[in-house]
């Protein structure tokens, strides 16, 4: 039997999968013994040395990485391609939404992006009850948790307050699923205090929802506006991205001699090495995969020229350590101010180089930086341009270190704050500590709350009971263990995978 | 004994070495040096007060950063709050209420044996405070630390029950549970406070038509 297919027997053999998790590792595997996208040399050198990376998402592209429809196209004109009417009652819409998510595609094979719920739902709630609308929306989000297990799956709401927001976010306190991970939009012009008080009171329950700065992101878009998506991906609806490649700063910073070769060589090249690697995979994205042939294109719920590319960046904070202790400086990310500035201006830096590239089959001709946190930090790598775990300032320095970065990143930087459970005496802190980082220039808001059992790890929802259920087995504490490719190792999990995982944290069968 | 705040892990390992319980960790602050701290966390505040200690102590300093902070145009929207025991006679409260928005006083004992034991002093002025602040409309909150055996008994609990009516039944009432995070000594033997009896407290005083008690939502 050849490698290949001995690794094809393994996966069909593992006790620790479900047989659709099997399925999807068994595509991934055919799709990976393709070969990769033409590469030069010298880009080929840089991923396989893994300085560049581009997610594993695959040897031959023929999906887009995020896709983000306009669902309002078929809860208005229908699908021919689907054979379904437009709908005309909430019942109709909640169903059409059901069996359109089914139709979306993404780099894991799930939708990633759920519609901006009140938005598509509210115009078909007129003549419901207000228990009605309770009961609809908590059968549908339990679908979505059972159906749709994966961690990235992405709903969001605001920045108006409406009942339909109300009621998920009510929904989603109580029922504290892992699926759908949720953003509120907030907007002090649009969205009310009661609303945002309500979005930071669930916070405290179930260290949900992200909250998203909308003054911020929303002139960045168009008239159809954006969605946020996964692990705060912030993206153009009615398209979305086609790739996401990323940079290892840490890496960078490795083969640089000092803080001036880092800047004037080192890094220009390996910027440039991952733009290369990003335009191969969109040309074959959009001229050889046929997906934008797709009835999704012909219907309209997404346009072949809105899909961005997200120029990714992590491993900041080792990145600026490394080169502090080239240096001869001692500060570390995070706490020194010396470190922060040096921090700020890699991002500055970074903007710059990714606003000057055109690129070809991109949304507006070019990339968009992301502060990248969806893959774990095994390798000592912090996720996108956070403050390592454990070593964290307390919240307001915290927010203060990171706050100037979040000009650089338009689609998308995320921090997650960790609170002290006593925050729930004190809900208004927690406000306050939003409306601050806000104020000062946070574009998005996270918060783990440290009693709380659903909690984020890099962005997406765990449960940390599900985590404790693994370590009796003997289980390592690593996410990704817990989370399902690892788990696959039998030594590690005696039980299944979790039922609802992370697939773009696992896309690979190892 | 030195204290390097950048090496600094908080064990508080320092706090017990000396044997007069001084603080290495003290700073010496000006009223500038806070109102510049204060100005670089403004985005996260509402408000400022300040704690202890007894706060009450360093009373010229309190009232000095008050009075710059309602004159400064970029903080005087800020609210100062005083954390105190109470025990400041009722000239002083004059000469720094008028600069002050709420006070949040604590009463640890009503018996005035009790109240020596606990603390080393007599309870007239803490009460007085109380009454006294309630008064000039700036009691924010009066709190009781409820300690299993010690503070919990009827007698007490009636008597905070008259104290607070007499009051307004109305006034938050904030019901501290004692527990060992922080504390040190003899003390550590006593036993903790717990939920379960907080809530039966706090029932029995909503029950006799006090209006606002407010319990601990986490126990550490």
């Amino acid at each position: 039997m050849t490698e290949l297919l001995g690794r094809f027997k393994g996966i069909t053999e593992d006790p620790g999968l479900s047989f659709a998790q099997k399925a999807r590792y068994l595509s991934l595997e055919a799709e990976n013994a393709l070969p990769y996208p033409a590469l030069d040399a010298d880009t080929a050198k840089a991923l396989s040395e893994r300085v560049i990376c581009d997610m594993y998402e695959g040897h031959a592209p023929f999906k887009p990485r995020y896709v983000m429809p306009d669902y309002s196209v078929v809860l208005e004109k229908g699908s021919a391609f689907l054979e379904l009417d437009p709908a005309t009652t909430l019942d109709e819409a909640l169903n059409s939404l059901m069996i359109a998510y089914h139709h979306v595609p993404s780099v894991t094979n799930m939708p990633v992006f759920i519609g901006r719920l009140d938005d598509l739902l509210l115009r078909y709630c007129s003549d419901v009850s207000d228990e009605d609308l309770y009961k609809k929306l908590k059968l549908f989000w339990r679908y979505l948790d059972r159906v749709l297990p994966d961690a990235f799956m992405h709903a969001n709401v605001g920045p108006s307050d409406n009942r339909v927001a109300r009621t998920i976010m009510r929904i989603d306190a109580e029922l504290k699923q892992i699926a759908p991970n949720l953003t509120f939009l907030w907007d002090p012009q649009v969205s009310s205090d009661e609303i945002f008080s309500q979005a930071c009171q669930s916070i405290i329950e179930c260290s949900k929802p992200h909250i998203a700065n909308n003054p911020l992101h929303q002139p960045l878009f168009d008239e159809y506006g954006y969605g946020v998506a996964s692990c705060y991906n912030v993206l153009p609806l009615c398209g979305g991205a086609s790739t996401l490649t990323r940079i290892n700063l840490r890496e960078v910073a490795r083969r640089s001699k000092d803080t001036t070769d880092f800047f004037e060589n080192v890094l220009p090249k390996y910027i440039d090495l991952n733009f290369r690697l990003t335009e191969a995979r969109i040309d074959h994205l959009f001229n050889k995969s046929g997906f934008f042939e797709s009835f999704l294109v012909k219907e309209g719920w997404i346009q072949r020229d809105r899909f961005t590319a997200m120029y990714g960046v992590f491993a900041m904070a080792q990145c600026v350590n490394e080169l502090q202790e080239k240096e001869g400086r001692s500060g570390q990310y995070g706490h020194d101010e010396t470190a922060n500035k040096l921090g700020h201006r890699i991002s500055k830096v970074l903007f710059e180089a990714v606003d000057a590239r055109p690129m070809e089959n991109v949304w507006r001709g070019k990339a968009m930086l992301h502060s990248q946190a969806g893959l774990s930090d095994d390798d000592g790598c912090t996720p996108g341009v956070r403050i390592p775990y454990g070593s964290e300032p307390d919240p307001v320095t915290h927010v203060q270190a990171l706050a100037e970065h979040h000009a650089y990143y338009p689609s998308g930087v995320s921090e997650i704050l960790t609170l002290d459970e006593t925050i729930e005496n004190n809900p208004a802190a927690l406000e306050q500590l939003v409306k601050g980082a806000f104020s000062l220039g946070f574009r998005e808001f996270s918060a783990n709350i440290s009693n709380n059992d659903l909690v984020r790890i890099t962005g997406y929802m765990v449960r940390l009971s599900d985590i404790e259920k693994f370590n009796e087995c003997g289980g390592s504490r690593t996410n990704t263990t817990v989370l399902g490719a690892e788990a696959a190792d039998k030594g590690k999990i005696l039980e299944r995978a979790p039922r609802v995982m992370s697939h773009e944290l696992s896309p690979r069968y190892s | 004994m030195l204290h390097d705040a950048s090496i600094c892990s908080q064990c508080d390992k320092c706090l017990d070495v000396c044997p007069i319980n001084a603080n290495p960790k003290v700073t010496q602050y000006s009223v500038d040096d806070v109102l510049a701290l204060v100005r670089k966390n403004k985005p996260f505040l509402n408000g400022i007060t300040v704690s202890g200690g007894e706060a009450t102590t360093q009373l010229k300093f309190i009232i000095a950063l008050f009075t710059a902070i309602k004159a400064d145009k970029t903080l005087h929207d800020l609210t100062c709050f005083i954390d105190s025991n109470g025990h400041l006679p009722e000239a002083a409260w004059k000469s720094v209420l008028p600069v002050t928005d709420g006070v949040m006083l604590d009463i640890k004992a009503f018996d005035r044996a009790l109240h020596v034991k606990l603390t080393g002093r007599s309870n007239e002025r803490v009460l007085a405070s109380a009454r006294q602040l309630f008064e000039a409309g700036k009691l924010h909150e009066l709190r009781y630390l409820l300690i299993p055996e010690r503070t919990d008994g009827q007698q007490e609990l009636k008597q905070l029950f008259e104290f607070v009516r007499e009051l307004d039944v109305d006034l938050k009432l904030r019901l501290n549970a004692f527990q060992h995070h922080g504390v040190k000594g003899g003390a550590l033997k006593w036993p903790t406070m717990k939920k379960a009896d907080v809530e039966r407290i706090a029932q029995d005083l909503k029950a006799r038509g006090l209006k606002n008690v407010v319990t601990p939502s986490v126990y550490i």
